[in-house]
């Protein structure tokens, strides 16, 4: 028996980009709960799309111990530009 | 997510993605990213360009391994940073001011990253957010250079 897949947030978008209609639809059907009469009126979610670089941004934010890259890289570049041990040491490691 | 692909010359252009705010978490921009780049290696792409822009994107796309197209498009946008730089208040200290000066002064695109990666704290951020958040400059990745294909690959997720 084929279990029915459930709708993700990349698929509802691209339903959404498809049809507007059917993407509104969609979104209703996963806010809501089988036989919950209140979903019936459920207002829909508003629809709107940031920029990815936003979402990307917030996901840095969220994860901040990870450093945008790796030591050996730093020291590599700083290298390449000449930086001393002190200064790398204070732009990389305040 | 409009991208352009022209597998001739090995390139492919990115020119938007969005998504809902609801998709925070990396449960839809890594395996976006992922793909992208799945569908990018069947076509023989070894270089992606974009405008890195908007509020984030000066910032977001050097932490994943994009470089300024040229070196003479990273001399412009050093510039820019230069005089962002000077209008800071407080000053940064005299060994942080110099050490960044000296990466705004290389002629080498390269010294986007080492930008990019600076901690020193500025306004309730870092220096590196500070300088390249809302500045905009056409970026690259060249999956032919080993170390941006290692940071993006890192960044999608695709490498610890």
């Amino acid at each position: 028996m084929t279990k029915k897949l459930q709708p993700t947030v990349l698929g509802l978008m691209v339903a959404a980009n498809v049809d507007a209609a059917r993407g509104r639809r969609a979104l209703e059907l996963v806010s809501s709960k089988p036989g919950n009469p209140r979903s019936r009126t459920a207002k829909p979610r508003s629809w709107k799309f940031v920029p990815a670089e936003d979402i990307l941004f917030a996901e840095m934010d969220e994860n901040a111990s990870v450093k945008a890259f790796t030591d050996d890289e730093i020291e590599r570049i700083g290298r390449k530009l000449g930086l001393s041990l002190d200064e790398l040491a204070a732009l990389y490691k305040p | 997510m409009a991208f352009r692909l022209a597998p001739r010359l090995h390139q492919a252009h990115l020119s938007w993605v969005v998504l809902a705010p609801a998709a925070r978490g990396g449960i839809v921009s890594k395996p976006l990213l992922q793909n992208l780049l799945l569908i990018e290696r069947d076509c023989g792409i070894t270089r992606v360009t974009l405008r890195a822009g908007l509020s984030h994107g000066g910032y977001v796309w050097a932490i994943h391994g994009f470089l300024p197209a040229t070196n003479a498009k990273w001399l412009q946008l050093a510039t820019r940073l230069r005089a962002k730089l000077a209008a800071l208040a407080p000053p940064l200290p005299p060994l942080q001011a110099q050490a960044i000066n000296q990466v705004l002064s290389s002629p080498d695109r390269f010294a986007l990253r080492a930008v990019a990666a600076a901690l020193t704290p500025v306004a309730a951020t870092t220096l590196g957010k500070h300088l390249l958040l809302g500045e905009g400059w056409d970026g690259e990745l060249d999956f032919s250079d080993q170390s941006s294909a290692l940071i993006y690959l890192r960044r999608v997720g695709l490498l610890p």
